[in-house]
């Protein structure tokens, strides 16, 4: 039976902890951290020198907010604080002492490495995220032409270097196909493979006198790449492998090339792209036969008329298309032995009785590697009867 | 004198509440050793699940052979001796599961969102809604445990549609154990995070009828699902999903729908309520068996004993790494199950038949 008096007690009990915990929770007796006392940080600049790290991150300020309009220019609305230290978790830490703020990571956008902390370790600069679970596995991840630190304190007239401008450059860059959006998830994965290449776009701070330039007459632009190999960066690479990377990948779907055609400079957007690479092993060598299929459409319409002509201008483009990727793999996989392209994944995915067999020494076997390249692009014959 | 009566749920029910509470443990890696990226972990998932269900024949017997009863119950009415033995030992293999339960979803969400939640709050909250559950009933927390499994199922579901732009099938091999020297030790691993068998052997008496049905649905819904969690994870973070903690909190962050930019608050949350079921189930296990060899109140002081040790424990050494690795040790290393899930049910089968038959011998002398 049921006995009431009891049950009774013991539901008031328990209603009377309940109550308790919820009145602890939703007051301001519980430690806590108010919104102005955190250190929303927008980006990371990270350096290495003299063996230790040095960090800057931007921060949300919230008291450039509140004024007539939704921001207050008379307030700076992003500032940064500087630190040091044996990791790139201690640098942050003394940074976020120095502005007298906890760090908050959730809404980190951006994270640039100096030349220096690239070229010691990606992967040790990298590690702090994993304390930070809050952080975003999509945040994007470039490296600095020089230092992190001169990057993230340009001064435009929006404030310091906004996150959004570094972004807007970033995305611009990846639609027209000169480099794939690095973000911190795939640099995470290429770490974890057994060459730990990768390729991120390398930035680079220019003295300027056009109208987006910053305070201090700067600006900002993607140089090239950076090539990442057993962890940290070897070399730099140009737009044009950047570019051939992005197509290897197999990830991207539109493009640019300009070909020279009786005496124009006809440029043809790529569209619907589709990379295929298979593995074989030929001779004790690994064969990569990379096709690429494309459609293609005028983004400079040609002068004359070329519609019996438009084989050859397909095979034009297909051609500036595979001088682009023989490119990047003569200044990636054959001079350093480097995957930034992921071909382990392919190998392992075709054929793992291959992948088995030259796993050990893959470095040695992609830097002998042979690549037999196609292309089958058709442009859209409809634009080119105007 | 009873405090409030524990009445009977459906088979279904059971198999949904112990699909919920096994797969608290697979919110993150930590401190298991042994998941890593490759093929091999869905033939480990199949292989683990087939073991498991031969280690759940005893019981799937003895709920045929006695409907209504668990082997607990029957340990206890044929030998009260027996049935302390066993009661000790499950509630000490509950309490192990619930402490481990406890620090592992501290550490998970403190990790996490709740970096700066007081540990009050984190553990102490979650575990007065495990004491009201218990308190209520195994039809309260059934009801409840069904709510959060769809909860869970339905995130599921989201997270897979918001992130299917980013799957890339080629992180997917052809070869199924591509790492023979692990394969026993995933297997071990995998088998030993059940201690939902300890659960069935003493929650089989509150089923209606055909409790053994539960196992049939649980069995193969927790390996499907398994292995599904799985897929979805190593088509999206590939080789990552070994070195990460917490690969389905990662893959939750990076699903984006409409306005929610992304949903890994949801999933510290979704895990949260899984956890409650767990520390429940394993609460009221121990509150069932003092129930039977003590009265309805010792059942219910027992219980609440079993989550202030919990509690305690969570307080006190949930911060320390080491502490959560043996607690879990203690579990992954089979023994609790093998014993309080396989064991122990043997003996009630064997003396619930040498029972029967000397009742058979009585009434032919009699006739």
């Amino acid at each position: 039976m049921y006995k009431k008096g009891i049950g009774k007690l013991s539901a008031h009990v328990l209603l009377f902890l309940f109550s308790l915990s919820i009145l602890g929770a939703l007051s301001g007796c519980v430690p806590h951290t108010e919104l102005n006392e955190k250190a929303i940080i927008l980006a990371i600049g990270v350096d290495y020198k003299e063996e230790k790290y040095k960090v800057i991150f931007q921060y949300y300020n919230p008291t450039g907010i509140g004024g007539r309009t939704l921001v207050d220019n008379s307030q700076p609305n992003v500032l940064t604080s500087k630190g040091e230290g044996d990791n790139v978790y201690a640098a942050l830490e003394d940074a976020a002492f120095r502005c007298g703020r906890e760090m908050m990571l959730g809404v980190t956008q951006f994270i640039v490495i100096g030349k220096e902390a690239a070229e010691h370790s990606v992967e040790k600069v990298m590690d702090f995220t994993k304390s930070f679970f809050q952080s975003h596995p999509d945040m994007l991840v470039t490296v600095a032409e020089e230092e992190a630190e001169k990057v993230l304190e340009v001064k435009f007239s929006e404030g310091i270097v906004s996150t959004q401008k570094l972004k807007f450059l970033l995305t611009n860059a990846e639609k027209s196909g000169i480099v794939a959006l690095p973000n911190a998830l795939e640099l995470f994965t290429s770490l974890q493979t057994v060459r730990q290449s990768s390729a991120l776009p390398r930035l680079r701070l220019l003295d300027s006198t056009q109208s987006d330039a910053s305070e201090d007459g700067k600006t900002l632009e993607i140089s090239g790449g950076v090539l990442i190999s057993e962890g940290k960066a070897v070399d730099e690479v140009d737009i044009e492998v950047m570019s051939g990377l992005r197509i290897l990948s197999c990830k991207t779907e539109t493009g640019t090339v300009t070909v020279d055609y009786k005496d124009e400079k006809i440029s043809v957007g790529l569209v619907n792209i589709k990379t295929t690479i298979k593995p074989s092993f030929e001779n004790d060598q690994l064969v990569f036969t990379v096709d690429l299929r494309s459609g293609g459409r005028f983004l400079s319409p040609p002068k004359g008329r070329y519609e019996n002509e438009n084989d050859e201008l397909e095979k034009l483009c297909g051609d500036a298309v595979i001088k682009r990727m023989e490119s990047a793999v003569k200044q990636t996989v054959f001079k350093y032995g480097a995957d930034p392209f992921l071909l382990e994944k392919t190998i392992r995915h075709y054929d793992y009785n291959l992948w088995k067999k030259v796993e050990k020494n893959f470095g040695e076997y992609l830097k002998n590697a042979k690549f037999k390249f196609s292309s089958h692009i058709e442009i859209d014959k409809l634009l080119l009867s105007e | 004198m009873q405090l409030t009566s524990i009445k009977k749920i459906s088979y279904i029910q059971l198999a949904v509440l112990l699909v919920a509470s096994r797969l608290f443990s697979e919110a993150m890696n930590f401190p298991l050793t042994t998941v890593q990226y490759g093929m091999q972990r869905f033939t480990v998932i199949l292989t683990a699940y087939a073991i498991l269900f031969v280690q759940y024949i005893p019981l799937i017997c003895l709920s045929a052979k006695y409907p209504g009863k668990s082997a607990l119950g029957i340990i206890t009415e044929r030998n009260k001796a027996l049935g302390w033995i066993y009661t000790i030992l499950l509630t000490v293999s509950t309490v192990v599961a619930s402490i481990s339960s406890m620090c592992r979803m501290k550490f998970y969400a403190s990790s996490t969102i709740f970096g700066q939640a007081p540990d009050y709050l984190l553990i102490i909250l979650p575990l007065i809604v495990c004491a009201f559950a218990v308190w209520k009933g195994i039809q309260a927390a059934a009801r409840s445990g069904v709510i959060f499994a769809a909860v869970f199922v339905g995130f599921l579901i989201l997270v897979s549609i918001s992130t299917w732009d980013m799957f890339d099938a080629k992180w997917l091999y052809p070869n199924f154990i591509d790492r023979g020297g692990d394969f026993w030790g995933e297997v071990a691993e995998q088998i030993g995070s059940n201690s939902e068998i300890i659960y069935f052997s003493v929650l089989a008496e509150h089923v209606s009828e055909k409790s053994q049905r539960a196992v049939y649905l649980y069995v193969p819904a927790v390996m499907i699902i398994l292995e599904l969690m799985y897929l979805l994870e190593i088509l999206l973070l590939g080789p990552f999903v070994g070195s990460t903690n917490f690969p389905f909190y990662t893959v939750s962050a990076l699903s984006n729908i409409v306005l929610f930019q992304r949903l890994d608050g949801i999933d510290v949350a979704v895990w949260t309520l899984m956890c409650i079921i767990k520390i429940t189930l394993g609460t009221l296990c121990t509150r069932t068996a003092f129930d039977r060899l003590a009265g309805k109140k010792a059942g219910i002081i027992a219980a609440l004993i079993c989550l202030v040790i919990t509690a305690a424990a969570a307080m006190i050494f949930g911060g320390s790494t080491d502490f959560v690795i043996a607690v879990t040790a203690i579990l992954t290393c089979g023994i609790p199950m093998i014993t309080c899930g396989v064991f122990f049910p043997l003996i009630a089968l064997i003396t619930a038949k040498t029972g029967s038959n000397k009742k058979n011998k009585g009434a032919k002398a009699n006739v």
